[in-house]
């Protein structure tokens, strides 16, 4: 074949020039990281990873969702375990007021102690986690519990306003795992029922506890019934806290599962879209070698001529 | 034989080798010249055995030339052009959509989501609500930017389509003339020109060029003659905007020929205007709409206890990403949005967060139908970079081919010289021997 003097310049160029594209895009995919860059870089990877990039933003939405409810759902627990030992306390001051040696002062005296236990009970059946009320089901911003006083007998409760089988809460903590966070509808009557076993024992404590304990023979016997009634009520708390407790670990385990989840996705992600070091600086080294060699090859044979030979 | 006719044979001689280190000169002079095509003299013996030349001049000399790669290159270089020009806009289609970065539809529908979710944890908070809309309104917006620029994308192709109309009429005219001064004066010079014009043209749009028995070059575009020897037919567009996006076609002016530009720069940007780009705007148009269209629906229904009825998330009158806009009513009271009749409920944010779930379009969920639009696109601009690639190849092999024949090299003009340089002395030396031959002779006398 015959060689002219711009075939020689035109493959050199083309050649130096191919050369310099593969080392730039190489130095580009290692100084961003990322071997997919644009869409065409790897069409398919890109549509998969975008794929797993959904999936891990989503779980990380049910992760934030979860870290909210945990909040809700331990709070929901400290203020049962308190209901409860507000309960236990109760029972406590019943057991010294059943004692045959008491008079009616120093029953009176317990009667007003067990009234304060209320009032400390309305508050933490009414307690909120960050502004929402957490025994009211969704009804979040209304107040669930009002005492109701005896407007004769100051000091003495006879009623308490409660919710009405207030609906749950269901929070989604996966495409398809919705969890009720809140103790909801009947299991709200057992708080209710704290407040009454109370408020009856309040009553058996004061001085005309026959009007309303009249079969009892004794207002000692009267008191003691109540403390029957204490511990169902304490036991039935107790069933609301583990009940809650099991909310607590499947959500807990969801977090597990979501944080795994997401680490795996994550890395075949990486393993999709980043750029292997070891394996681009070795491509670079390689790319520069012959970008190098194609240079000092091109700067040699260029000066050289025919004119260097004549005379 | 007189002893005269050999002092002509000398100065016939000198003046021939005179002539080739013109042409060897002419030859270095040009070794840069894009298209030049080295030149050769023609030295014939003459019946009486002398070298002569017919007439001095370019007549004698004669190009280097192989027109059966000219011919291929032609036909090889419009693809070229058209993968070239696929590859530049359709980049710019894939610049305009901006993923995977955070301004980018996809992150903006992602957050969009999002925010649905922290409402649906607390689905009476103005503050979580004040963030629905204001990642509904940064992505409502990011559809409007995309839309826009895709239109405005569309209107740069088709200005520069009328460009390349008026570049290949340009071209058109100067090769006809080029014809008719060729057959006049037979200047090597302007072949190599015509040549250089007929490179460009077929860049940009598919030629077939025969060449008649007197060397005019006839061409034709999609099989409809442009020019036939000495004449020259333009070629003209035809465009009708409809809601803003071109159509346009190609004809032969004067007619009603429809010419069918199938390769080249004129071809790719045809393709891009007419199907490429409507196409892609339709995608995202449909997307939009249908985005709109399902969220609305869903708000709606959930809204139907307020006292007005149901509210929509968006405006009502949704045709694609070019008006999607947020419900105007959000702006001034962010509670209207998601609102909820009691307080704890958060069924209705929830449902909102689950529609990215949900197989709306095509089958496809809202976020897969989008990633569809922006791998389709990513694949075109791959094919299109690898057939540039592929076709710069094959142009370069031509290329070769053609400079190996056609272009100058030193080497051998200067080899040619030395020859010229010693066949001149010779003759110089025949001539001041035959001046002593005549002097010896005279002396006789």
């Amino acid at each position: 074949m015959r060689i002219s003097e711009n075939m020689m310049t035109n493959s050199i160029l083309k050649g130096i020039n191919a050369n310099k594209s593969r080392m730039n895009e190489i130095q580009q995919q290692l100084s961003s990281g990322k071997r997919i860059q644009k869409s065409s870089d790897d069409p398919f990877a890109f549509a998969k990873s975008a794929r797993f990039k959904s999936i891990i933003e989503r779980n990380d939405q049910y992760l934030r969702s979860i870290n909210m409810s945990l909040g809700f759902v331990e709070s929901t627990q400290i203020h049962l375990d308190d209901i409860n030992s507000i309960i236990q306390d109760a029972k406590e001051k019943a057991t010294q007021g059943a004692d045959d040696s008491l008079n009616s002062e120093n029953r009176e005296a317990i009667a007003q102690e067990i009234s304060s236990m209320l009032e400390e009970l309305e508050s933490i059946a009414n307690g909120n986690f960050d502004g929402d009320f957490v025994f009211n089901g969704d009804q979040v911003n209304q107040k669930p519990f009002q005492l109701v006083e005896d407007p004769d007998n100051p000091g003495f409760y006879i009623g308490i306003n409660s919710p009405d089988n207030p609906e749950g809460m269901e929070r989604k903590f996966g495409d398809h795992l919705n969890i009720q966070i809140n103790i909801a509808g009947n299991d709200i009557q057992n708080i209710t029922q704290a407040f009454n076993d109370l408020i009856n024992l309040q009553n058996t404590l004061s001085e005309d506890w026959e009007s309303n304990f009249s079969e009892f023979e004794s207002q000692s016997s009267a008191i003691s019934s109540q403390i029957d009634k204490l511990d169902l009520a304490s036991e039935n708390i107790l069933k609301l806290s583990t009940k809650i407790g099991d909310v607590h670990s499947r959500i807990t385990l969801t977090e597990q599962q979501l944080t795994l989840t997401n680490m795996n996705l994550s890395s075949y992600m990486s393993s999709l879209e980043d750029v292997d070091m070891a394996e681009a600086i070795l491509h670079y080294n390689s790319e520069e070698m012959a970008y190098k060699v194609a240079l000092q090859a091109t700067s040699n044979m260029m000066t050289t001529s025919l004119m260097d030979y004549i005379r | 034989m007189s002893i005269t006719n050999i002092i002509e044979i000398g100065r016939r001689s000198l003046f021939a080798q005179q002539s080739a280190i013109n042409t060897t000169g002419r030859n270095i002079a040009n070794v840069n010249t894009i298209g030049y095509s080295r030149q050769r003299l023609n030295l014939r013996q003459d019946l009486t055995g002398v070298s002569y030349l017919g007439s001095f001049g370019q007549e004698a000399t004669s190009q280097i030339r192989q027109s059966f790669t000219d011919m291929q290159i032609w036909r090889e270089n419009s693809l070229l052009g058209q993968y070239h020009t696929d590859s530049n806009a359709l980049s710019q289609v894939q610049d305009v959509f901006a993923e995977p970065t955070d301004s980018g539809i996809s992150n903006l529908m992602t957050e969009f989501w999002n925010s649905w979710n922290d409402l649906s944890n607390d689905p009476d908070s103005e503050t979580a609500k004040i963030v629905v809309r204001d990642k509904a309104v940064q992505l409502t917006n990011g559809f409007n930017r995309v839309h826009d620029e895709l239109m405005n994308h569309q209107n740069q192709i088709h200005l520069e389509l009328g460009d390349k109309v008026n570049q290949i009429n340009d071209a058109i005219e100067q090769i006809a003339s080029l014809n008719q001064q060729i057959i006049n004066t037979d200047d090597h010079s302007l072949k190599d020109t015509r040549a250089l014009l007929i490179d460009d043209l077929s860049q940009m749009v598919n030629v077939s060029v025969a060449e008649t028995a007197n060397g005019e070059l006839n061409i034709a575009i999609g099989g409809m003659v442009v020019i036939s020897g000495q004449e020259s037919n333009k070629i003209k567009m035809e465009s009708s905007q409809n809601n803003g996006i071109w159509t346009s076609q190609i004809e032969l002016e004067g007619t009603q020929n429809i010419i069918d530009i199938t390769s080249g720069e004129l071809g790719s940007l045809l393709k891009l205007q007419n199907e490429t780009i409507p196409n892609t705007i339709n995608d995202i148009n449909t997307f939009a709409k249908q985005f709109a269209d399902t969220l609305n629906e869903i708000h709606v229904s959930n809204t139907t206890w307020m006292e007005n009825g149901g509210i929509s998330f968006f405006n009502q009158e949704v045709t694609g990403a070019g008006d999607i806009s947020i419900n105007q009513n959000f702006l001034d009271d962010a509670n209207l949005l998601g609102a909820v009749e009691d307080d704890g409920d958060a069924s209705f944010a929830q449902s909102m967060f689950n529609i990215q779930n949900e197989k709306i379009l095509d089958n496809k969920s809202f976020g897969e139908f989008y990633t569809g639009i922006i791998s389709n696109i990513g694949s075109k601009v791959n094919e299109a970079n690898y057939l540039t690639d592929a076709q710069s190849l094959v142009l370069n092999k031509l290329e070769i081919q053609r400079l190996s024949v056609s272009g100058v090299s030193l080497d051998e003009e200067m080899t040619h010289m030395i020859q010229y340089e010693q066949a001149y002395n010779a003759a110089a030396k025949l001539v001041s021997t035959v001046d002593e031959m005549i002097s010896s002779i005279l002396s006789i006398v």
